[in-house]
């Protein structure tokens, strides 16, 4: 009778033993593949890092923060359009994650419509989203914006609702029983319940859009990006270090304010 | 004599389209100002039967008819009308948390109000001063303006009372409203719910597990097994051997009852010895 | 007593209500100061919808090329993962409070790595490319920037999360750093550092079709070149292209971090 467990307990650890080895054996193949693939051999990539240092320090270093005056604006307009962006799809994201949410939407149809619509959303990467509103709509900072709220939005959509359907299920009940309607569970249950995980995500996709902010401008959707691109093209690298130091500062002291602001909330 | 208040007929509820049913043809009538408590092991289908009056869950099959109204036919605006008159109390008191706990109260109002209204906070005069007169009968006028989620379990299931007697129902319907409670929460709980239903002479139904408990307040005791009805009669006619039939099984669920029952009584006597 | 009951307390409703008038003013304050064009903007919805119209077509007869592309992007993703996930294991190590062979050492590595992190990885990609040109080894450098600094963020946070008593258990015998590492360690960690990783290649292949887009080479310089060319069907099945490889990615990880 042992035995026999002793054996079974064997056996399956062969048969483990035998998918692990397997599936590091498609990992590795899958890895080499890809290298082949783009015909790099992976000990170039040894080579190329010390060739970028090197290229680093003697065409970037030191920066030059000579112009800086005139990028002011710039940097306040990456700010401004994040904070813009992040209230509207703060907003949004509420709307579409109550739509999205089986606790708040009862039909299946428009929960299956929105949720479609928003893994478009968040499935193409934002630079293509900005690319092609480019395209469709012409260089302008309205564009800029419509491309922060849609790179937010679909992420925002789905944590939300992930957050309403923990909240959703047995607090909302007792009102429900009261005869409260629809609506009054929605504005007197559901939203203050949701008030600390809304304020959470909404913080961690304010840094999401100050990065994004600072991208955008590549596709031409304006923000800091285009400056930095520019000096580069201009083989401006002192210039654009200035900026891209600038950059980094913004993206940590958001970090810490936002650390903080959450701190400060619970 | 006039007709009952509640009156249930063959009330049938299945899960799992016919397969297994949770309730399984309930034949049950509820006159004015009873205080009814329903006891059964879990499982038996006492949650279920108490969720389909005021169709928390809607049933299979059969018939509720409340206060001359069908409620298993009704939908929309004249089922929330129907629920408004209808209290209820929960195990785990569901309450908003985050918002203060006159507010919590006062949502029990808010089956009869406007969107409009409810959303701007416009509750009348009187209803918040009901509501306020209601927190301090249960001694809780010194915490009207916390956060609910400040209070502990017996203090929060005190606001759910008030939220329920607040919507000046015609029947109070309570689902194992102590049973996340210590003992001396749980009695300050049943006390108010017996007191103030008392008063108003208001129709109450509870379910609880624990069979001590259901003595204690009870006019009226119901058994319910396997989603049928098994004993229906006064406390005083509840026989250790009918418990024993009911609990068949799960006899656990009443001895944890019992045995805190017990701790008390010895409490209380260490307390008059001293 | 028969003064009317109030709501809620002074205090706390002057604090909900300046909250509230402090929030919509800096909406308010940001969005005037954008100056934004929603005139011409709303001038142009118009012509978008002749624009949309044209792009309601799909090419298959150029599917070939543009699948290739997006193999190479995700290709790109999968070769600056491998190396960075390498990098990121032993600076991981090197850096976790409560392995790090030197003080010193693991707060320079901290240091970089928040450094490293605070840059969007568009931004290396375009330095890299500075430096080395276009192409794919460019992307794969930028790739591995970013892994490491994503990856080696979040493998130090499980090693000290979950290593402590390991550590010590292993000390009291003896054992040397690499062995505590190798025996100890390796084994406890290895979920938390599959499942980062199993996100970062999502993210990671996301980055690579963005920096497609700065001209790096796979499916995003693809799409930057019909865009260039008014190829309306390419632009669409370029598009759906990548949604429709994302959305596997994304359901592929999802299992993956399941399984894990």
């Amino acid at each position: 009778m042992r035995n026999e467990i002793e054996n079974a307990d064997l056996a399956l650890s062969t048969v483990n033993r035998w998918k692990t080895s397997l599936i590091v054996l498609l990992v590795a193949a899958i890895i080499i593949g890809a290298f082949i693939l783009l015909e790099i051999n992976p000990w170039s990539a040894f080579i190329a890092v010390p060739e970028f240092i090197a290229f680093f320090v003697n065409n970037f270093l030191p920066p030059n923060f000579d112009n800086i005056n005139k990028y002011v604006p710039l940097i306040v307009d990456t700010i401004l359009f994040a904070v813009v962006g992040t209230y509207i799809s703060a907003v949004l994201g509420l709307l579409f994650g109550i739509l999205l949410s089986e606790q708040t939407n009862r039909f299946a149809w428009l929960r299956f419509t929105v949720r479609f619509v928003l893994s478009f959303l968040r499935n193409v990467p934002v630079l293509a989203w900005a690319a092609l509103l480019v395209y469709i709509f012409g260089i302008g900072n309205m564009v800029g914006l419509i491309a922060l709220i849609l790179a937010t939005l679909g992420f925002l959509a789905r944590s939300y609702s992930e957050s309403i359907n923990e909240i959703a299920g047995s607090k909302l009940e007792a009102l429900k029983a009261c005869g409260a309607s629809y609506w009054q569970i929605i504005i007197h249950g559901l939203i203050p319940q949701f008030i600390p995980a809304w304020i959470n995500w909404t913080l961690f996709s304010f840094e999401i859009n100050m990065r994004a902010s600072a991208i955008l401008g590549m596709v031409g959707a304006g923000g800091i990006g285009i400056m930095i691109q520019t000096n580069m093209r201009l083989f401006k690298y002192h210039e654009a270090l200035s900026l891209i130091i600038i950059l980094a500062a913004m993206v940590l002291i958001t970090e810490y304010c936002t650390n903080k602001l959450r701190k400060l909330i619970h | 004599m006039s007709s009952p208040l509640l009156s249930i007929r063959n009330l049938k509820k299945t899960y799992d389209k016919h397969k297994t049913y949770a309730l399984n043809g309930i034949d049950i009538e509820f006159d004015a100002g009873e205080f009814v408590v329903v006891i059964g092991p879990s499982g038996a289908g006492k949650s279920t039967f108490i969720r389909c009056i005021n169709r928390m869950i809607d049933s299979s099959a059969g018939e509720i008819v409340f206060d001359g109204v069908h409620m298993e036919q009704i939908k929309g605006r004249s089922l929330k009308m129907q629920r408004a008159n209808i209290g209820m109390i929960f195990q785990h008191y569901n309450l908003i948390d985050r918002v203060n706990v006159i507010k919590n109260v006062l949502y029990g109002r808010l089956g009869k109000m406007s969107l409009f209204r409810s959303t701007l906070g416009l509750y009348s005069a009187e209803d918040k001063r009901e509501a306020y007169d209601l927190l301090k009968k249960v001694g809780l006028e010194e915490h009207i303006y916390k956060r609910a989620s400040a209070l502990s379990g017996g203090q929060m299931q005190r606001v759910g009372i008030c939220r329920a007697i607040v919507q000046q129902p015609k029947l109070l319907l309570a689902d194992e409203p102590i049973a996340s409670l210590d003992p001396q929460s749980a009695n300050v709980v049943m006390d108010q719910i017996k007191e103030i239903t008392t008063e108003r002479n208001l129709t109450c139904i509870v379910n609880l597990h624990q069979v001590d408990f259901a003595k204690k307040y009870a006019s009226r005791i119901v058994g319910i097994k396997d989603g049928l009805v098994v004993f229906d009669g006064k406390p005083t006619e509840l026989t250790e051997d009918m418990i024993a039939h009911i609990y068949k099984g799960k006899e656990e669920q009443m001895t944890l009852a019992s045995q805190q029952h017990q701790v008390e009584l010895s409490d209380k006597e260490v307390s008059s010895y001293a | 007593m028969n003064t009317t009951v109030k709501l809620s307390r002074t205090k706390d409703k002057i604090r909900t209500v300046s909250i509230t008038v402090a929030l919509i003013a800096l909406f308010y304050v940001s969005f005037t100061s954008l100056d934004l064009d929603i005139g011409k903007f709303i001038t142009r919805i118009g012509d978008a919808g002749t624009v949309l119209s044209k792009l309601m077509t799909i090419d298959l007869s150029n599917i070939g090329p543009i699948l290739l592309a997006m193999l190479a992007s995700a290709a790109i993703a999968i070769c600056g993962l491998f190396i960075g996930l390498i990098i990121a294991i032993i600076l991981s190590f090197l850096s976790a409070s409560n392995i790090t062979p030197n003080g010193i050492l693991a707060a320079f590595i901290k240091g970089s790595v928040a450094v490293i992190r605070a840059v969007p990885a568009l931004v290396w990609i375009l330095m890299v490319v500075a430096s080395l040109g276009f192409g794919s080894t460019a992307g794969m450098i930028g790739l591995i920037i970013s892994t490491v600094g994503y990856l080696t963020k979040a493998f130090t946070a499980s090693i000290e999360e979950q290593g402590s008593n390991i550590i010590e258990a292993l000390k009291t015998t003896g054992a040397g750093w690499i062995s505590i590492v190798i025996k100890g360690l390796l084994p406890s960690v290895i979920r938390p550092f599959m499942s980062w990783t199993a996100i970062k290649l999502e993210i990671g292949i996301a980055e690579s079709i963005n920096l497609g887009m700065v001209g790096v080479a796979g499916i995003g310089s693809m799409l930057m070149k019909s865009l260039g060319r008014y190829d309306y069907a390419a632009i669409s099945t370029t598009i759906i292209v990548i949604f429709i490889s994302m959305l596997i990615v994304e359901i592929v990880v999802n299992r993956l971090k399941k399984l894990i």
